[in-house]
């Protein structure tokens, strides 16, 4: 999140699109119902009309999969109806730079695409980007033009790009009603005023799409042309569907990064190649320092400037290595072990049966979990044979939450000490403890019998103690000074320092736990006055900031957008703050102005990002598996997808309906905790899907009877939850059904049922690879 | 002072937080459910089950969903403790109604009573359960469990008249969104232990529109009347509050 919950109730108008916060973040509500109290409005983006929808203002339902074109729909609306915040565009955005006159877009396709046979038959990938830059002078510059009307400046690409999204196309695009998608566009766009702030809040719905990473990029676009990040109210919120999945994250746990978001080494890259690809202005010009810290920190003084700090140790990235992918690795016999630590991919992963049969190709699985879970088990779920299966398979017995200490950062990226409530249950250890003695009895092998290459396992820094210690690892993660181990409070000391002299194991942490006796994560001093920021409660990344880019929250001359509530305001003399400043207040605020996005080397937010693996500005694409097709181009699908299995993809001739998966409050993820919890079984027992009135008669089915679902890759059998809350939607002029489905069961534990993931697809967003859960093409009968 | 639960059904998300803090505090088993075509669950109460949200959904452009918290809604005249052949039941210093197992004989007349069929018969004694407004949490000053749990604003506990009047205010506050928005359980059979924020009309929120205790009830009371005279009364009510008086002290040492 660029803002965090508490500043929820500050919105003038909050929409929740791609998400279902009152069911999957009830906490939530408490602060969105501040800001209704306050006057403001709740729109409710979604397939279904679902708990939070009953709570809205205004509910308009969409086609899963088309959030782009919602997107593009909105941000046309507010360019034409001159609803955008025109001086927020021009200060804090690169609309004024002028870009290649070789750039465009041609039937779905940006200039400097190339077939890639690797990704899959009529897959492309953008492997000329040049037209996809800035035009500079002589001395490097960036050309602007200030008055945002020369043809090839962002803002002109931008509105022409966006004009082809008018409210008749996005209507029949996204099933979404002209008149309805007027009253949200109107409502929304409202926020495009100084003095207003408008909050999108968004999760899984808007990210598990092939086009996932570009539906957040719309939402940052329409954001950042209704001038609302940066203020109090406002923001692009990612509300996380786990309690610490912002903490994994900014450690490191994707694929594709290093701690702190760093880039993951690529294969045959030194440190003087990675280096070289730093970001030449902004903050991200410390990164050598960071990378540098992060070495330190797992290497000590093995790490020194003359052998790179070791960054040789580090495994380097080949391939995509994502959860998708590396499941497709094992089905070919590629991967021999697998450990699985508070993860279930055989309920949670995409295609599921096909998980299980590619887990029977492992040597070993190690599964840390509370519970026998459906992966542990996978050998004996009831479409494998267990006899086939040669997999020796160990099941650790890891504790609860609440039977360890350690921190847990939340979606506003505040990150909170959490203490041991009581003993674990039994033999039942955490995490920590598990893989401490299994890398110690990893290191004793590499000792005692070397192999190949035992110096990134011998040579690292491990000393939490026997029993490892969180306090520990949390001044690992903060970071000190090499040579005396004196902690760190903040930026300032990677800054005035050399690569080396502090090491750090994720450098946005600095400053979290500075004080080894008093912590700022473990703070709990609740603020007397202020804007809900909180500042001595828990410590925020970056440099305990609330909101980031919160420079943006003012004028060149440091006056509020919004005056009432604000983190900044100038005084005439200096800043009167609410909050971490991400600028420079010791200087005057015509200094800083149009200076508010740290992190891009130009210090504007990007209209046009030619960072994107498959394109700067977003394009609607259609679904891998879709009802329809693409509208807007020839293009079907996202063109930079890795397809792994053609043959697994369905066509709407067979499998006519659109199919969605969703959680639902009473279960948790893979269901691994709370399927084995008999009160929350007794509130949600069964396996079911929701579809409309219509459908149900189209295929002879009373609310309560068993469907069958299939898609190409599984079929599964379920209840059906017949409701006029599901309702068929108008598709390029063809009525289309929904069929929605909780992701939540499987083969064990207390409560079983059919795993929709059986039917999801084995592919991904372009730029992440996460999987694309939320929409797919199956058939619907009554079973039996 | 009596003390009342305001539930502002404007405000509910349906987490069901309040039946499984419910279910937790008074340590209830859960009941074996099935799906049965809505995300309502329990549908019904039993003798384990004495906190459920109910799912009112209506067709339309748009979909109403309205979602109810009910439990036994603490009748300041209860009918369930006229019928008491025995006297176990009883209405406590807070306002709450609370069943005396050990004096019940689970003869099942408070269920039939009941002009919103709440109270059960059940559990291993065969006797009537049904929600105690957690008299062993707010004897000792704290909220009961639904109360505690919400995180929402939709239930919270407190001086009736303060409740009333902030209902009353919230009605007000949200007419545009909600025209037909009402106050509930003010005037019901003469006032109840609950104040309903709704929405709605009572019965577009699962509650009845003009609560009625039956007929046969009243004549039950009738025939009653002269067998409880002699029985004393004050000898009931004084048994009551020295047993409540004691459960809440039972349960304070467990907390502390």
């Amino acid at each position: 999140m660029t803002n965090h919950w508490i500043d929820y109730q500050h919105s003038d108008v909050i929409m929740n699109i791609g998400g279902n916060t009152v069911e999957n973040h009830p906490v939530s509500m408490k602060w969105i119902q501040k800001a209704l109290d306050n006057g403001g409005k709740l729109i409710v983006v979604d397939p279904r009309f679902t708990r939070t929808a009953a709570l809205a203002d205004v509910y308009a339902p969409i086609r899963p999969g088309t959030n782009t074109a919602f997107f593009a729909g909105l941000i046309n609306y507010a360019i034409e109806n001159n609803m955008y915040h025109e001086d927020y565009v021009k200060m804090y955005t690169n609309a004024s730079s002028l870009i290649d006159p070789a750039f465009a877009l041609s039937d779905g396709l940006f200039t400097g695409s190339s077939a890639a046979p690797d990704l899959g038959p009529g897959q492309r990938a953008y492997t000329d980007k040049s037209t996809w830059a800035y035009q500079r002078d002589e001395d490097g510059e960036i050309l602007k033009d200030e008055t945002l009307e020369d043809e090839n400046c962002v803002w002109q690409l931008f509105k022409k790009h966006y004009s082809r999204y008018d409210v008749k196309t996005v209507s029949e695009i996204t099933g979404c009603p002209e008149d309805k998608f007027e009253e949200v566009a109107e409502l929304f766009c409202s926020t495009g005023q100084a003095g207003k702030a408008g909050n999108i809040s968004y999760a899984m719905g808007l990210t598990q799409f092939t086009h996932g990473s570009q539906n957040t990029r719309s939402c940052c676009l329409i954001q950042l042309i209704l001038g609302n990040v940066g203020i109090a109210g406002g923001g692009v919120n990612a509300q996380r569907g786990q309690v610490n999945v912002q903490g994994a994250c900014d450690m490191g746990m994707l694929y594709h990064i290093v701690t702190g978001y760093m880039p993951m080494p690529r294969d045959g890259q030194d440190l003087e190649a990675y280096n070289a690809a730093t970001p030449p202005g902004g903050f991200w010009v410390n990164r050598p320092k960071f990378m540098a810290a992060m070495l330190k920190a797992w290497y000590g003084d093995k790490a020194t400037a003359d052998n790179d700090f070791c960054f040789d140790y580090l495994p380097k990235l080949d391939k995509n290595r994502s959860s998708v992918a590396y499941y497709t690795y094992m089905a070919k016999g590629e991967i021999n072990g697998l450990f699985c630590f508070g993860d279930n991919p055989v309920v949670g992963g995409a295609n599921t049966s096909s998980k299980r049969r590619a887990q029977a190709n492992l040597d070993w699985l190690v599964v840390s979990d509370m519970y026998e879970n459906e992966t542990a088990a996978f050998w004996k779920a009831p479409d494998m044979n267990p006899a086939d299966v040669d997999t020796e398979v160990f099941l650790l017995p890891a504790c609860l939450h609440f039977e360890k200490d350690g921190t847990v950062t939340n979606s506003g990226r505040w990150i909170q000490w959490r203490y041991k409530a009581q003993e674990p249950y039994g033999d039942c250890k955490s995490d920590k403890w598990i893989i401490d003695k299994i890398f110690k009895a990893t290191r004793k092998l590499y000792e005692e019998e070397e192999g190949v290459f035992p110096e990134p396992i011998v040579d690292m820094v491990w000393d939490y103690g026997d029993e490892p210690d969180s306090a520990k690892i949390a001044m690992e993660i903060n970071g000190y000074y090499s040579a005396d181990g004196k902690l760190i409070s903040g930026f300032g000391d990677f800054i005035n320092s050399e690569p080396g002299d502090v090491a750090a194991g994720s450098w946005i942490y600095a400053g979290y736990f500075a004080d080894e006796a008093n912590p700022a994560c473990q703070s709990r001093t609740p603020e007397t006055e202020g804007i809900g920021s909180h500042l001595e409660w828990s410590f925020a990344w970056p440099a305990n900031r609330r909101i980031v880019y919160n420079r943006a929250s003012c004028d060149a001359e440091g006056n509020p957008w919004r005056e009432d509530v604000t983190p900044f305001k100038w005084d005439g003399s200096e800043w009167i703050r609410y909050d971490n400043a991400d600028f420079n207040v010791n200087v005057p605020p015509e200094e800083t102005a149009g200076k508010g996005f740290i992190m891009t080397p130009e210090l504007q937010s990007r209209l046009f990002a030619p960072g994107m693996v498959d394109g700067p500005f977003p394009e609607h694409y259609e679904p891998w598996e879709s009802v329809t097709e693409n509208k807007m181009s020839s293009v079907q699908f996202n063109p930079c997808s890795e397809v792994w299995y053609p043959e697994d993809r369905g066509s709407a001739a067979d499998y006519p309906y659109i199919a969605t998966t969703y959680r639902v409050v009473e279960h948790y993820q893979s269901g691994a905790m709370t399927r084995n919890q008999p009160w929350l079984n007794e509130a949600m027992p069964e396996m079911f899907c929701e579809i409309s009135p219509s459908l149900a008669d189209k295929i002879g089915v009373q609310n309560g009877d068993m469907v069958e679902i299939e898609s190409k890759r599984s079929t599964i059998q379920c209840k059906a939850c017949v409701t006029p809350r599901v309702k068929p939607l108008m598709i390029n002029g063809e009525e289309k059904e929904i069929v929605g489905m909780p992701f939540h069961w499987g083969f064990m534990g207390l409560s079983t049922g059919a795993s929709a993931n059986d039917l999801t697809p084995t592919i991904g967003c372009a730029n992440t690879t996460i999987p694309e859960y939320k929409a797919f093409i199956c058939d619907i009968r009554r079973a039996g | 002072m009596a003390k009342v639960k305001l539930i502002d059904v404007t405000k509910c998300c349906a987490c069901k937080g309040c039946q499984t803090a419910c279910k937790n505090w008074n340590q209830l088993p859960a009941q074996e459910t099935t799906f049965v075509g809505s995300m309502e669950n329990p549908s019904d109460f039993d003798a384990n089950t004495w906190c459920r949200v109910m799912f009112n959904e209506h067709d339309g452009d748009p979909v109403k969903w309205y979602f109810s918290k009910f439990c036994c809604l603490h009748c300041s005249d209860p009918a369930c403790a006229s019928v008491c052949p025995v006297d176990a039941i009883g209405k406590s210093s807070l306002g709450s109604v609370n069943v005396d197992q050990e004096t019940c004989i689970a003869c099942g007349l408070c269920v039939s009573a009941c002009p919103f069929n709440v109270p059960r018969l059940g559990g291993t004694d065969g006797k009537m359960y049904k929600c105690t407004q957690c008299f062993d949490r707010t004897g000792n000053q704290l909220n009961p469990a639904c109360a505690k749990t919400c995180p929402t604003g939709t239930v919270s506990f407190g001086d009736k008249d303060a409740k009333i009047s902030e209902a009353n205010d919230r009605v007000a506050a949200i007419s545009d969104k909600h025209p037909n928005a009402q106050v509930y359980g003010v005037e019901e059979l003469g006032g109840l232990g609950t104040i309903y924020v709704l929405p709605d009309a009572p019965d577009k929120c699962g509650l009845p529109a003009d609560p009625q205790v039956s007929l046969s009830t009243y004549f039950m009371y009738a025939a009653l009347a002269p067998i409880k005279t002699l029985a004393a009364v004050g000898l009931t009510v004084g048994f009551m509050h020295k047993f409540l008086e004691n459960k809440a002290a039972a349960q304070k040492e467990n907390i502390e």
